[in-house]
């Protein structure tokens, strides 16, 4: 690998990679509180209300969900494949896995989208058609909070495609950026992973039993 | 300010606009921002202005009830996240951290300079709410008025603040990694100045604590713009879910304001009383303390709200955990004066100043952690009293002190020095006129927020409005003082306090790198013996 | 190269072993264990996050400071919640007369709020 300078208030090459991956799990502390901000609020109410929160989430779909869970559970396996064959120098199966951990969360974001359509049309959809009189209030805040999770969560995402994207084509071209880039785009990556590893069970696992 | 054959320094190293407003280093950026915040200042300073006008007289006869709700929000708004939030931290911080880590930037400069468009975006979205017709809710926006009923720019103001949260995180961010990785060979974490700790204290605070205001903001647009209940109790919400977050965030917030200024005094008291810091460690961790315990007290904004009463007495017993650490700094302040070589020029002046009135600050910070006590003062000018002697008396008072010792590192002139100590104090007195009225104010009822009066309040308010007066030219002067040193104040040697930190070995002002080369750190910060300096490091 | 190889199979593992916890999570939802569902639901999801945290996120092989790091965050949203429930968990409902309740009656001398304005 071709030896890179560090840029002028580095001494080595090896503090800037550690400065950097430090910046990012700086800035993914902060993701954490963000979210869980929204997670906050949503433990008041459920706290609150528990019946009301279980009778409302049984409208969600269960089977979407943790079909969604599965999808990105498995473009992380792809994106961590990409990491380690990123920093062995071999460009052409990086981008592969790069172009399929891309796929992939294209692929969650079309379920979200289809779940969001059927949602829409039994009318779900807090302040757009939501139907107080059939569902009650208690059910407008728990799908107002499933929406501003979902679409924060789907934002997200989609920057990170985005990241994903640009990477796999730098990598089909034969020679990745420098590390870290490829590793803290993983992080990143994996980190909107874990935000819905914990969004799962509290919006679709709740009140399933019975 | 440039002449011919004198060595390059940051500021004559590029002179078009492009230079500066593209600029990646550290010193620039801090001058970009010091410019925004004093721009700022003024205007808050200006709201304040017409609030002590306003209250000279009981009726509300200056303004119209909503001009006066408009008039302390955008008051507040400013002050707390345009001035006070970012004001040591951008300014001080980002151009002598890392001088005094021996570094030549900060770890992330691209990121620096995004930080200050964040800032200046975030104000211009604000002044345009402003310039609108401003906001009427307070700067603390409750529930369920900010959502429901206020007909003022909440939404977009909200939207300012929420894009200036992405410039606090991103000087946050950079200040921990640069800490962390960017110090010169031999700086330990022990042997780093106080002033390093504690703008490490404040970025934990700025990247922990912002994140949660910015959901809880967006979760207020999303509750006005689509009438969906999550704080509006008429539409199932909990106001009071509201506040949790909304101080969460906000009580932290005040030690973002108060921790940078408590690591200037730490450099001021040693380097004029020719001593080292009494306790060193003490003071260190205190500052870590500050910023951890700070996150566990927030409900002592909600005695009287609603919260359980077995969270008030939690909160409340934290609330008096959280002093203990700023008492033990006071202390050492003053056990480092104890047979010292104390010279009054003006930042001492200033560090003085702070200490006297911090400890005033704080003292009736405990009086209001006391559920009995809040429940009679809570909501009134004695809460506006503490919180000003603390921000004010306190924060301001340090950056001043700051702004002053490090005049002649930034610009490399001294400013003159009579005028700044004849500033100095009568800023102190001004101060007190101001604000020691209000807490007899609040102590004997009198609301905060309110812009008319029972006539029986009229004396403490006069003496306040009048101290005000005396405050604004305290502020002003500065303004006159400082801009004259710029062309003929006396050209500053590297150190002229004869200080012992790393920012004094580099130039005044430094040149773009900072260092020539690399300081080699054997020594700790604040090595005076018999009152001569022993400076960290022997060449830079 | 063969030194991919063995990282490979971690990563497989891994991916194994999340996916036996999202089939674990999703069947354990529909069983009847009251209060508990929502403990075991996290406790899984805790193991989950903290497989993509070890393994896919490379906090098995990093340094002290970065664990740190990683902890940071959870750790201060631990703080969040945790004091934000001292709240929610220990509020004691006290109906006016006017709310209609039924057996309103003025709270036994001392209860939050006790006394008429």
């Amino acid at each position: 690998m071709a030896e890179a300078r560090p840029a002028f208030q580095y001494a080595a090459i090896a503090q800037q990679r550690e400065a950097a991956t430090l910046g990012m799990w700086a800035f993914l502390a902060t993701e954490i509180l963000f979210f869980g901000a929204l997670i906050a609020a949503y433990s008041a109410y459920r706290v609150s209300d528990p019946a009301g929160f279980a009778e409302a989430a049984r409208h969600t779909r269960i089977a979407l969900g943790a079909a969604n869970t599965f999808i990105l559970l498995t473009s992380s396996a792809f994106m961590a494949m990409a990491v380690e064959l990123g920093s062995a120098a071999r460009a052409r199966s990086a981008a592969l896995c790069l172009a399929a951990t891309a796929a992939l969360g294209l692929a969650f974001l079309g379920v979200k989208g289809w779940e969001y359509v059927l949602e829409y049309r039994e009318g779900l959809v807090p302040a757009l058609d939501f139907d107080l009189a059939r569902y009650g209030p208690t059910a407008e805040l728990f799908f107002l909070f499933y929406f501003f999770a979902t679409l924060l969560h789907a934002l997200h995402l989609a920057i990170g495609i985005g990241l994903t994207g640009t990477l796999a084509a730098r990598f089909a071209r034969g020679r990745g950026p420098r590390e870290p880039v490829l590793r803290l785009v993983g992080l990143y990556w994996h980190f909107v992973d874990v935000v819905w590893i914990f969004l799962f069970p509290l919006i679709y696992l709740v009140g399933r039993s019975g | 300010m440039s002449h011919e054959g004198a060595p390059l320094n940051y500021l004559t190293a590029g002179t078009t606009l492009h230079s500066w407003l593209l600029t990646t280093d550290h010193k620039r950026i801090a001058l970009l921002y010091f410019a925004s915040i004093t721009f700022f200042f003024l205007v808050g300073g200006a709201a304040a202005t017409l609030i002590r006008l306003e209250l000279v007289t009981p009726a509300g006869d200056l303004v119209s009830a909503d001009g006066y709700n408009r008039l302390f929000t955008m008051h507040g708004v400013i002050m707390v996240w345009f001035f006070l939030v970012p004001s040591i931290p951008v300014t001080l911080g980002n151009f002598i951290i890392p001088l005094m880590l021996g570094a030549r930037d900060l770890a992330f400069p691209r990121l620096n300079l995004m930080s200050w468009y964040c800032y200046v975006a975030g104000g211009l979205i604000t002044l345009f709410a402003l310039l609108l017709g401003g906001l009427d809710t307070g700067w603390t926006f409750y529930e369920p008025y900010s959502s429901a009923f206020s007909n003022s720019y909440v939404v977009l103001a909200v939207l300012g603040i929420f894009v200036s949260g992405f410039s606090s995180v991103m000087t946050g961010l950079n200040f921990i990694v640069t800490i962390h990785k960017l110090r010169a060979p031999g700086l330990t974490w022990y042997r780093l100045p106080v002033f390093v700790w504690s703008t490490y204290a404040t970025s934990l605070i700025l990247i922990l604590a912002t994140p949660v205001l910015a959901m809880t903001l967006l979760m207020l647009v999303a509750e006005r713009l689509l009438h969906v209940g999550i704080f509006d109790p008429a539409l199932g919400g909990d106001p009071l879910l509201f506040q949790h977050l909304f101080w969460f965030y906000s009580h932290p917030a005040v030690y973002i304001m108060i921790l940078p200024s408590m690591g200037v005094i730490s450099e001021l008291v040693p380097c004029f009383a020719r001593k080292p810091l009494f306790g060193y460690r003490f003071v260190v961790w205190c500052s870590i303390a500050i910023a951890a315990i700070g996150f566990l007290v927030w409900g002592h904004h909600m005695f009287v709200a609603g919260q359980s009463v077995y969270a008030s007495l939690t909160f409340s017993f934290l609330s008096y955990l959280v002093a203990v650490p700023s008492a033990i700094k006071v202390f050492n302040w003053t056990a480092t004066l104890h047979k010292g070589w104390i010279h009054f020029d003006a930042p001492m002046l200033y560090a003085f100043g702070f200490i006297g009135l911090f400890t005033i600050g704080g003292l009736t910070g405990l009086f209001l952690a006391a559920l009995a006590i809040d429940v009679h003062v809570t909501d009134t000018y004695f809460v506006l009293a503490h919180f000003h002697y603390i921000m004010v008396g306190g924060a301001v008072m340090g950056y001043f002190g700051g702004l002053h010792y490090w005049w002649p590192k930034i610009t490399g002139r001294l400013y003159p020095e009579y005028w700044a100590r004849f500033t100095a104090i009568i800023t102190f007195f001004g101060f007190n006129l101001t604000f020691f009225p209000q807490f007899i104010l609040g102590y004997l009822g009198m609301p905060r927020r309110y812009q008319s009066y029972p006539p029986e309040f009229q004396i403490w308010h006069v003496l306040s409005s009048a101290g005000a007066s005396i405050l604004a030219v305290g502020y002003a002067l500065p303004l006159f003082y400082l801009a004259w040193s710029l062309v003929r104040g006396r050209r500053a040697p590297a150190d002229p306090w004869r200080a012992t930190g790393l920012e004094w070995l580099a130039r005044s002002p430094p040149p773009p790198h900072n260092f020539e080369e690399t300081p080699i750190v054997t020594r700790g910060p604040y090595c005076y013996e018999d009152g001569e300096p022993r400076p960290q490091a022997d060449h830079g | 190269m063969s030194a991919a190889r063995p990282a490979v199979g971690r990563i497989w593992r891994c991916w194994a072993a999340l996916v036996l916890l999202l089939a674990a999570t999703t069947g354990g939802a529909f069983l009847p264990l009251g209060r508990l569902n929502l403990f075991v639901a996290l406790a899984i999801a805790a193991a989950k996050a903290l497989l993509v945290l070890i393994v896919f996120m490379e906090l098995r092989r990093s340094s002290g400071l970065v664990r740190a790091f990683a902890a940071a965050g959870f750790f201060w949203l631990a703080i969040m919640l945790t004091l934000t429930s001292a709240d929610y968990l220990t509020r004691r409902d006290a109906p006016a007369a006017w709310d209609g309740a039924t057996d309103a009656r003025p709270p036994a001398g001392g209860g939050e709020g006790a006394g008429g304005q």
